[in-house]
């Protein structure tokens, strides 16, 4: 566990500049989206918004929606680049460190700073709509494990295999970007609106 | 008899339709400096790369410090080093956050040496590894492998494209280690590997041509000159240990592989005549190695492949082993 910990925290000290944006849009995205309920149409404004003029609160949430899984990507395939399992170059296989460790770091990683966020941000957001977020906690946790699995297992590996550097423009990243809008706008309509949703303005 | 550090057996090693490695027998004792020599493509990487697990074997097997290679990982890394110059290292780091980094991996990790390491090979702490010559970064390299007392060091390739004062560095910083650890290196840089080699492998095309104690090895090849009164007429057929026989008037040379002085002498008289004059001249590291693979070569163009691969292994005289019996036969 202490050299699980150890290569965790060379990744945080590496990885610090992605992991600081990663955590900046969900912050952004939790900010704008309820807004956007509030005021929506092009008159709507947000704090962090509103500097770039041309953008409504809906667009920018719609940005963000695309841009906070983009950041979560990016940083975990960086994280696992920078130690990569495959291949015979690679500076660990030389040395004492088990594989299952360095995997047991990567996932804690993405937990701490994937799906811990994602989580924090979905409850956020059920409580700033008015519902109750323990009602829907078997739902966000069966979304994390959906996440996490593509994250770790699938994403990377392809990734791995087929790009030399962190690109993230393969049909795979896209094909993930397309439908994490999807599947949020899914979850979306399956909410309905609570007449209990309160205004929220924590930069006001 | 001495314990082996490496041993491999029939060591085989494919990929797809090319051969890299041809039952290679290898014996490296322990506490011995081993220098693995070859020309390019000789399969010395493929070699080291089976013998640390970085990837397996088609055929054979190998034991590293009385373990199956096949089975080091983890934590049985811990008592070796191993320098690669293809090795990727994460160039992002410091050389003090690099070095504090593998600490905890290493059970015998030694402090004090670590500091002497960094102050023998003057290694800027303070800089990334990335912004490091690749003399120094070869120099971090080393630092971080022999600070925890490894008991065998694998090198591949660590002084190429370094400068003459970085190589002496290196060197010296192998041989204050070299006591206490059984080193295997590889290296074209035969001039620097002859000062501090006890032993010497040469592959070629996969193959072990021979494997035996440099002394031996010294000892067993001379350059040889013959003054004739007259230009003699060179044999259709010259002994199979004369390498690269030449004549240029009354004078003739060649290499004789397994020297003997009377045995030697006799051959002479038998097959050239009496000579007025004959110089025996040993040899360096580097010349036995070139006329190994000029030999190697020559062969290679005129009869083929197959028979390259008989007549140089003759001439290389393979059944010479090292003197303490570990040396390893092609």
């Amino acid at each position: 566990m202490k050299l699980i910990i150890h290569i965790f925290l060379k990744d945080v000290r590496h990885l610090w500049r992605e992991i600081t944006v990663s955590l900046a849009l969900p912050i952004a995205y939790g900010h704008s989206l309820p807004d956007s309920w509030l005021h929506p149409g092009p008159r709507g404004y947000s704090a962090i918004a509103g500097g770039f003029g041309f953008l409504n609160l809906e667009s920018w949430a719609r940005i963000l929606v695309i841009l906070v899984p983009l950041a979560w990507l990016f940083t975990v395939v960086r994280a696992i680049q920078s130690e990569s399992l495959v291949g015979d170059r690679q500076f660990w296989i030389t040395r004492p460190c088990d594989w299952r460790q360095l995997l047991s770091a990567k996932v804690l990683f993405i937990l701490v700073f994937v799906n811990l966020p994602m989580l924090i941000l979905d409850l956020f957001l059920l409580a700033r709509a008015g519902f109750v977020p323990g009602h829907y906690l078997a739902g966000l946790f069966w979304m994390q494990l959906l996440i996490t699995l593509i994250l770790l297992i699938r994403l990377p590996h392809w990734l791995q295999l087929q790009l030399p550097s962190s690109s993230c423009c393969s049909p795979c990243s896209l094909s993930f970007f397309t439908c994490w809008p999807q599947a949020s706008r899914y979850n979306a309509c399956r909410l309905p609106i609570s007449p209990r949703m309160i205004p929220f303005r924590p930069f006001s | 008899m001495t314990n082996s550090a490496i041993r491999t057996e029939t060591l085989t090693k494919r990929f797809r339709n090319v051969e890299a490695l041809r039952d290679l027998n290898l014996t490296v004792p322990e506490g011995a400096v081993y220098a693995l020599v070859g020309p390019n493509g000789a399969g010395k990487t493929t070699a080291i790369k089976i013998l640390m697990n970085i990837f397996g074997a088609t055929l054979g097997r190998a034991e590293v410090l009385g373990i199956d290679s096949t089975r080091l990982r983890g934590r049985l890394l811990s008592s070796i080093g191993y320098v690669s110059e293809n090795q990727e290292i994460p160039d992002w780091m410091r050389v003090d956050a690099f070095l504090a980094y593998l600490r905890p991996f290493y059970p015998t990790w030694d402090g004090d040496l670590e500091k002497e390491l960094v102050r023998q090979f003057d290694l800027p702490l303070d800089r990334k590894l990335r912004d490091l010559s690749r003399g120094m970064r070869v120099k971090a390299t080393l630092a971080s492998s022999l600070a925890y007392h490894p008991k065998l060091i694998v090198l591949d390739e660590p002084f190429t494209g370094l400068d003459p004062l970085v190589r002496d560095e290196l060197i010296q910083g192998l041989i204050d280690r070299a006591e206490e650890s059984t080193i295997l290196i590889s290296s074209h840089d035969l001039a620097e590997v002859e000062t501090f080699a006890s032993h010497v492998g040469y592959l070629e095309k996969g193959q072990l041509r021979f494997s035996e104690e440099l002394t031996s090895l010294v000892d067993r090849f001379r350059e040889v000159e013959l003054t004739f009164e007259m230009p003699p007429a060179l044999p259709k057929a010259a002994p199979e240990t004369w390498l690269q026989l030449s004549a240029s008037a009354a004078v003739v040379r060649f290499i004789e592989s397994r020297f003997d002085p009377e045995k030697t002498n006799q051959q002479i008289r038998t097959v050239l005549g009496e000579a007025r004059d004959v110089t025996f001249s040993p040899m360096s590291l580097r010349s036995i190695f070139l006329a190994m693979a000029k030999t190697g070569r020559e062969l290679a163009e005129t009869t083929g492949e197959l028979n390259t691969r008989t007549a140089a292994k003759t001439a290389a005289g393979t059944e010479t082993s090292g003197k303490d019996g570990e040396g390893a036969k092609s």
